[in-house]
């Protein structure tokens, strides 16, 4: 009697573990590789970093967000000096690092010309007022030279804002 | 198939899927897929879960939790790491089991569990094969260098310094933010350059850190690649009694090493989950509660305690 029991729950078991699974009970992993396979299938098309979009390419590559940087540089009539992004753009330049979109450049250019005063990154060069020249705003991209140890920085997108364009105003800097 | 190779469900006991439900609202309370209000609202449904195990395990929770969850990871998906999005895969799965009987729901875990291993591991794989700076051990070699996250692991392996390993990164950051003109060069101690204006940062290192820096990278590369290949495989491979033992075996070998060197708590936290939940045997409950404990004790300062300690 108790053969029997345990000769039935062993055939339970194994109809369990075989019962051939639905495409709902496994929706989650189809999700997983539909995105993960178009990840990959846009990959040489979309700058969106490796790391990121759900694609799993996370400690496959150098190229992640944080080896992207933005650049900003002020010329102006006594010289030039490089620029903190300001914080209120501080997420829209994460968006820009992250995604290398070219419409979110440029709308990332487009605000950051519009800022009167910069927080400063170069060494202090005290208060320097005068009119802007121009703004270079860059997206650099960081390659690792093995051979020399050191980081080779790459533009993937620049772009410079006349002073026509920043409506010739003066610029205040804020200098340490 | 023999049946005795076939590992029976019954052997792994029920509360499996119970401590999968609340590992996971731990994870959900640690780890969120924004930092707004959202990340509040999933903090607060993972307490209730967390305190009422009828709430945990019922359908309408786990909607509220992945609508929430969903609205977060949409609101920054450009950012969102991966295990992120595989904790959102996970909420699903919890969701699907919740709604489903309650004598399959151990098994739609295990199912998804499974499978969830083995294809992340194997998108992973991909990646790193078709990435040129990886196979060439340079993604190691900057990250072993660059990454604070590493330090602890590079200072350890190589000698290098931490105090030098900080000045790497402060450095490599200024020289990346003002431009093309500020370079870190790392360099032996006894190379040291005269002043050369195109490297405008030095940091130096001890005569032999470079050399062993470069084969922890190129053990690093080979051996990430062929742990998570073998996880891969083994995971895809159908249940029996053999492969269950060496599937956990490499999950927990890779959750053990590769935490220690990079401590990514979110993935390994996921992994941990996702490994018990897929596991047959209860005896690996116990194995993936302790390394889901081990991934957050790795994350502590190991290099400056032993420092401190006088043993290195």
């Amino acid at each position: 009697m108790e053969a029997d029991e345990a000769s039935q729950a062993r055939t339970d078991e194994v109809k369990v573990e075989q019962k051939r699974p639905s495409f709902l009970m496994l929706l989650p992993c189809f999700l997983l590789v539909l995105v993960a396979t178009s990840r990959l299938a846009v990959s040489n098309s979309w700058d969106l970093s490796a790391w990121k979009g759900g694609g799993f390419g996370m400690f496959s590559t150098v190229d992640s967000p944080s080896n992207r940087q933005i650049v900003v540089k002020v010329e102006y009539v006594d010289g030039r000096v490089f620029v903190e992004v300001p914080r209120k753009l501080r997420r829209d330049a994460a968006f820009v690092r992250h995604t290398a979109s070219e419409k979110a450049f440029n709308g990332l250019v487009d605000e950051i010309a519009k800022f009167q005063e910069y927080d400063t990154i170069d060494e202090p060069h005290g208060i320097a007022v005068g009119t802007v020249l121009s703004i270079t705003v860059s997206l650099r991209k960081g390659e690792w030279d093995s051979s020399h140890k050191k980081m080779n920085w790459s533009i993937l997108m620049e772009r410079t804002m006349g002073m026509g364009e920043v409506f010739s105003r003066r610029l205040e800097l804020d200098v340490e | 198939m023999n049946s005795k190779d076939q590992v029976s469900p019954k052997a792994t006991s029920t509360s499996n899927f119970e401590l999968s439900l609340i590992l996971t609202l731990v994870v959900l309370l640690l780890v969120s897929p924004s930092d707004s209000i959202i990340k509040v609202l999933l903090g607060a449904c993972a307490m209730i879960g967390i305190a009422l195990p009828r709430v945990r395990e019922s359908l309408i929770f786990w909607c509220i939790v992945l609508t929430f969850y969903v609205a977060g990871m949409i609101q920054n998906w450009w950012r969102l790491d991966n295990h992120v999005w595989l904790i959102g895969y996970w909420c699903l799965a919890i969701l699907i089991a919740t709604g489903g009987p309650s004598s399959q729901r151990e098994h739609v875990l295990r199912l998804n569990a499974k499978w969830m291993i083995s294809l992340c591991m194997a998108f992973a794989v991909i990646w790193k094969l078709i990435s040129p700076d990886y196979l060439s051990g340079d993604f190691f070699e900057h990250a072993l260098l660059v990454d604070s996250r590493f330090h602890g692991a590079t200072s350890l392996l190589t000698g290098i310094s931490s105090d030098s390993l900080s000045d790497v990164v402060e450095k490599s950051r200024t020289a990346a933010t003002i431009g093309l003109k500020g370079s870190v060069l790392i360099v032996p101690a006894d190379t040291f350059p005269e002043e050369n204006p195109a490297y405008r940062y030095i940091v130096a290192v001890p005569d032999d850190a470079i050399q062993k820096l470069m084969n922890v990278a190129q053990f690093l590369t080979w051996w990430t690649v062929l742990i998570e290949s073998l996880i891969a495989m083994l995971f895809a491979l159908p249940t029996r009694r053999n492969t269950v033992h060496l599937r956990n075996a490499c999950l927990l070998s890779f959750i053990a090493t590769t935490y220690l060197v990079a401590p990514v708590a979110g993935f390994g936290w996921i992994l941990c989950i996702l490994g018990m939940a897929s596991s047959e045997l209860s005896a690996y409950r116990w194995t993936y509660l302790t390394a889901f404990i081990a991934v957050q004790v790795y994350r502590m300062p190991y290099e400056a305690v032993l420092q401190a300690g006088g043993w290195i």
